[in-house]
């Protein structure tokens, strides 16, 4: 599971709506996995790094593949025939 | 503490009961035409079977008056090929390093590319399929036979492939008292979360098949 094509969030573009004339600015940001934090990152069109958006606690730090393989299984029945 | 000092008057999962009768149903083929009579159920009473239902369905099951049960069964007498599992079966039920999953000269013996691939999975289950019970006052002792040499053991096992359901009246509401007649040992709360844990295990695996696919 890739964590940046699964949580990529788009940035709320708060200069789209009507009579706005600011300059736009678009970027997206994506979540990123750091141990057990979770970094929000500013991306732009161009995937050029802008800037952390938010640091925070990752509650989903091991995917649902790393929580099931946790423990793991030997196989070793041909040993014991 | 395999098992707890006193039971519960309720049933748990792990419990060990008797007088539950087990049924295998046979089938050359898969039946997909009808009439066919081709099939056999074989029915047997297991001295003891092992309840398989989760705690949490049990209630449910006084509704259904049905539950999930697996015979308790002899060891396999290889187990006693391994110095690790000798001193204590129930090892069996838990993780263990990889060193300690196969006798001494077996591991030594081992290509070290094997031994290395083996060392790099960590702790693991080995006979995941497998739970061990403690000997106890109820169960009979019995020989293991080996080359080695016999060994008399209590130890006895489920595999959880053999879980079947059976229904029975006695397992509603108000009936407790019959069931507890049945009820021989409880598991203390340890040994019924290491039960737990290894079937959970168990269901859990996930083929390389499917980890490809899920991507990681």
């Amino acid at each position: 599971m890739n964590y940046i094509d699964q949580d990529i969030a788009y940035g709320i573009n708060d200069n789209d709506g009507t009579g706005s004339h600011d300059d736009q600015i678009d970027y997206r940001v994506v979540s990123y996995p750091f141990d057990r934090y979770e970094i929000k990152i500013k991306i732009s069109k161009n995937n050029e790094f802008l800037g952390i958006e938010e640091v925070g606690i990752n509650k989903e730090f091991m995917s649902y593949r790393q929580k099931l393989s946790v423990k793991g299984v030997h196989d070793i029945d041909e040993f014991y025939k | 503490m395999f098992y707890s000092d006193k039971c519960d008057k309720e049933l748990r999962f792990g419990d060990v009961l008797k007088g539950f009768i087990s049924t295998t149903p046979f089938i050359k083929e898969p039946i997909l035409k009808i009439p066919h009579n081709d099939y056999k159920i074989d029915i047997q009473l297991p001295s003891y079977c092992v309840v398989l239902s989760p705690c949490c369905s049990i209630k449910k099951n006084k509704i259904d008056k049905q539950i999930l049960l697996s015979p308790l069964i002899q060891i396999i007498p290889s187990f006693f090929n391994n110095q690790y599992f000798i001193d204590d079966l129930t090892r069996i039920n838990r993780t263990m390093n990889p060193e300690q999953t196969v006798a001494r000269h077996t591991w030594e013996a081992l290509p070290t590319e094997q031994k290395q691939k083996r060392l790099e999975k960590g702790a693991g289950y080995a006979f995941i399929e497998l739970f061990i019970y403690e000997p106890n006052d109820y169960f009979p002792k019995y020989i293991v036979n080996r080359k080695e040499g016999n060994i008399e053991t209590g130890y006895y096992m489920i595999d959880f492939g053999n879980t079947y359901k059976i229904n029975c009246e006695a397992l509603q509401e108000g009936q407790e008292e019959t069931l507890l007649e049945a009820k021989l040992w409880q598991l203390s709360v340890k040994s019924r979360q290491e039960l737990r844990d290894k079937i959970t295990c168990y269901y859990g695996r996930i083929p390389e098949e499917d980890k490809a696919l899920m991507g990681d």
